[in-house]
Order: structure tokens, then sequence, then C-alpha cells
């Protein structure tokens, strides 16, 4: 019987061992969409795949494809090789199953990434997708327009006035390494109180400090967009799996972060295939605000062995 | 970045430690309390269990099937965005009825299982011999029943400890959220969560430690005897 169960374990070890050498594809793994299924995920970018191979140019034409710059490393890394997506609701389990080689790279915003790397050793950059510009924004319960709508005057006019760009650069731009100062937060006399929920598992962009707090970009904004509204905020830190049942409980009024993927198209070249059916953040009780936070990078970051 | 040096930042830089401390109280205040409420309502659901009218027998079952087959996540999640998602409860207090009334389900079957192992001839002897019935279960069946259920009544705490690492979802900040919490802040996430793994396991070792020095107490007060 012992024999039996040590052959039995044998042929299973051979059978995963040549199972993993004949791989080709790659496991790539990325922040959970919330819109969207991991099957439909995949299955959309294996659609973009084929439409894309026999649209790549040859390297002589290349040129032909001046206003896809952008897009030329993603798609020809994509040709290439399949990705098969899998979906981590953190950034923390994200890394164990890369430090654990369950998957073989994984996708961040660029500051994220960055942060990561300044952080790590462990990890480097595989190449950076210039693909097109990415977008972050406050989330609302479906139907409170009112908070919406304040929300983006406010953004609007930080954009306009140029403090969206410096809190960018004091807080997560110039910030790689080091962790950011505390952020005070100015309270009005019998004013409403909006409680906004962080995660801090986006650093430096939401970030929790070692003492407990939140402080960085996510307080910065959020002080910023307090005063200029005349309304006291709170800070209520969750899980970031449970942002939308946050907000649908009305535990919350705004949450600090969803993807904001509303924008995004494909080139004409590649008629109908809309990116935003596949990279879907949003749920459909969840309306969002102007977007707070720009990039345009996204980095695939892997183990440094 | 040496090993001493990835230490000091998740333990000791910006009173990281502090945050763990407090992280910790909370993980032990949420177990100790919903042990407390699980133990007494346990105690209750297995009477019901037990009882000789049918209908509440069957509503104990109902309650300890539903509450022991489902996970208890979702029963926070239900409780804290649903049930109680416009009640002004600290989230506290809910993790703390939510994990009693699952702990209590569990309990409830623990109890009744050790009563069932008791031999019920000893409370008819002690019956015929002029002992109440109170007196029946409080000197014969009861020191049999915790002498019997303290293995798994100690199993059941530990599992009580671990279950609270998921109050995170519902704005908690436990043990294992400031864990998470410091793994995101020092991308370092190896090493920060085999430290909590550390400290839970340390948790589970109090618990085993007070049942061992309880048997201890227990064993000397039969030597004087």
């Amino acid at each position: 019987m012992k024999k039996f169960l040590c052959a039995l374990i044998f042929v299973f070890l051979l059978a995963g061992a040549s199972f993993g050498a004949g791989k080709n594809f790659v496991d790539a793994g990325i922040l959970t969409y919330l819109g969207t299924t991991e099957q439909e995920f995949q299955s959309g970018l294996d659609d973009l795949r084929k439409a894309v191979a026999p649209l790549l140019p040859a390297d002589e034409d290349k040129g032909e494809w001046a206003s896809y710059d952008r897009l030329e490393g993603f798609l020809d890394s994509l040709v290439q090789q399949r990705r098969v997506i899998h979906f981590y609701d953190s950034l923390l389990s994200m890394q164990m199953a890369l430090r654990s080689h369950k998957i073989d790279e994984i996708a961040l915003p660029e500051p994220v990434g960055m942060y990561l790397i300044s952080n790590n050793p462990k990890y480097e950059i595989y190449f950076s997708l210039n693909m097109m510009p990415s977008t972050i924004s406050f989330g609302f319960k479906h139907g409170n327009t009112a908070l919406q709508k304040e929300f983006n005057t406010a953004i609007l006019a930080m954009r306009k006035d140029g403090t969206l760009a410096r809190l960018q650069k004091n807080f997560v731009l110039e910030l790689p390494t080091g962790e950011p100062e505390a952020v005070k937060f100015t309270k009005f006399k019998d004013a409403q109180t909006i409680r906004v929920a962080v995660t801090g598992d986006l650093p430096p962009i939401d970030f929790i400090a070692a003492d407990g707090t939140p402080t960085g970009y996510n307080t910065a904004i959020l002080s910023e967009i307090g005063k200029r509204l005349k309304k006291n905020i709170r800070l209520v830190s969750i899980e970031a799996g449970a942002r939308s049942a946050a907000l649908a409980g009305e535990r919350v009024d705004v949450v600090f972060w969803y993807r904001n993927t509303e924008g995004l198209k494909a080139p004409q070249k590649l008629k109908g295939k809309n990116l935003k059916n596949v990279m879907k953040d949003n749920l459909e009780g969840v309306i969002l605000s102007e977007p707070y936070y720009e990039w345009d990078t996204d980095l695939i970051i892997g183990l440094a062995d | 970045m040496s090993f001493s040096e990835i230490l000091y930042k998740i333990l000791i830089q910006g009173g990281s430690y502090w945050t763990i401390l407090k992280g910790l109280n909370s993980t032990v205040e949420i177990s100790f309390y919903s042990l407390l409420l699980g133990t007494l309502l346990g105690a209750f659901v297995c009477a019901l269990r037990m009882s000789k009218i049918k209908i509440l027998r069957f509503a104990a079952t109902v309650y300890i099937v539903i509450l022991r087959g489902s996970p208890v996540l979702m029963l926070l999640m239900l409780m804290y965005y649903g049930v109680f998602a416009r009640s002004s409860l600290e989230a506290n207090v809910i993790a703390i009825v939510t994990f009693s009334l699952n702990v209590a389900a569990h309990i409830a079957e623990l109890l009744r299982a050790s009563i069932s192992a008791t031999d019920h001839g000893q409370v008819e002897a002690a019956r015929t011999l002029g002992f109440s019935a109170w007196q029946g279960f409080r000197l014969i069946t009861l020191p049999q029943v915790i002498k019997i259920a303290k293995p798994v009544y100690q199993s059941t705490i530990v599992n009580l400890i671990q279950w609270t690492s998921v109050v995170g979802y519902v704005s908690i900040t436990d043990l294992t959220r400031v864990i998470n919490n410091i793994a995101s802040r020092t991308m370092q996430p190896m090493i920060t969560i085999s430290i909590g793994m550390l400290i839970y396991l340390g948790l589970a070792y109090i618990v085993h430690g007070i049942f061992a020095l309880t048997d201890y107490l227990q064993a000397r007060k039969e030597a004087v005897r």
C-alpha cells in the first residue's frame, strides 16, 4: 500500500512538473475589476489578442503604426504570449502569489509599482505599458448625485488651480520610498460629516501609516476637498474587497478609489473592441466622480531572480 | 536592506509596535466577549436542542444547521451592511454579536455531545438518593460534561480567535488588518505575515497554557482530597 501511494505521489509530481515545463503562456495577476468576472476579462483579452495579431505590422512597417506608439509594446507582448489573468482582491495577496510563483508577473499603476520596487529589491520592472491613460475616481452610491456633484466641482477646481498636480507631486511622485507626512483635517462646527472608506492597499495613493492612521495622498486630497466643501471628513479603514458593500450598506458615503474605465477606448484600427467592456471596475450601483489621479503607464513587475 | 532593517521597519519604525498592540487588543476583545456571550447562548441553545418540546428542538436544530453551515465572513457582512446597516451600533459590537451567534451554534453541539456521553444512570441513581434534578445536574453531570468538553472547547476558542481575522471587512482594525496594512506599507508581505502568524500562534498557546493550568490546578486539588 505504501509503495502504491509513493508511486501515485511520484506520478502526480511528474505530471505537475511536465505540465509546468510545457507552459506557453504567462500567468498575470491584476487587481480585481469589480464590474467583471475573471472569465469575462480573460475572454475579452483573448478576443483582443485575436483581433490584434493580424493587424500588427512587420518590423519594417512599424512606421505605419506611428500613431499607436503607446500601444505597441502592449500589443507585441500580448500577441507573443497569451496572458492568463488572475484577479486578486488586494495588492498584498497578489504579491504573495508572485513570491510563491503562482503567477509570473503583476500589473500595477506606475506610482504603486514604483513604490513596490523601491521598497523591496526582490521585484523588478519587466516592462512598461504605455497603453492608455488610466484614472482613479471616488465612488458614490447610485443616486447620491448631490455629493457626486459637490466632489466633481471641488476636483475640477483643484485641477484648474494646480492643487491636484501639487498634491500628486508632494505625496506620490516625489515619494517613492519615504513615508508621507500626516495631513490635518480642518474641523467645521455643525457641518455635515462625510464618511470616506480608505483601504491602505494602493500605496502611496491610498496609504495607512505605521501608527495606523491614513496618511498621504488620500488624506491630502480629502482634506482639501473638505476645506472647499466646508464639510468634515471622517476616514473609515476597510478591506478593499468590502468597498462596494460599504457603499451599498450606507456605512460610508464615499469610497476613496475605483478605477475609472469609462473613457477607455481602443484605437480605431481595432473597431468594436472597446476596452471598457473588458476593464470594468465600476458596479451598477456605484457612480464615479471626476478622476482625481491619472497616469499613463502601467508597470509589469516580476521577481528579480 | 538587511533583515534587521526590514524587521525594524515592520515592527518599530513610526510606532508600528503600538499599532500592532492596538490591533491585538481588538482581536482579543472581540474574541473574549464573543466567547463569553457565545458560551451562554450556546448553553441555552443546547437546552432547547435537548428539550422535550418538539418545536423548541426543531428551532434549535435549524439555528445550529444555519449558523454552523454558513461562512462567518458572509454572516458578518450581512449583519454589518444589512441587518444593522441603519443602526448606530459600533462595528465592534456587531462583530461580537455575529461571532457570538456563530460560536454559540458550535458550543451548543459540543455541549449536547458531551451531555450525551455521560452516563444518565448516575443521575437516576442520585435522584433515588434524594438529589434534586438541579443537584443531579450540577454535581453529577456538569463536572463530567466539563471534563469531556474541555479539549474541544479549547479548539473552539482558538478557532474563534482565527475567525475574527475577517473583521477588517467591517471597518475594524484588528491584528490581521494591522498586519495587512504594514505589509502594504513596507511591501514585505512574507515577513510581515509570518510575524502575524507568530502572534496568532502565541495567542493559541496562551489559550493552551490557561487550559493546561486549569488541568494542573484540578489535578492538585484532587490530590489534596
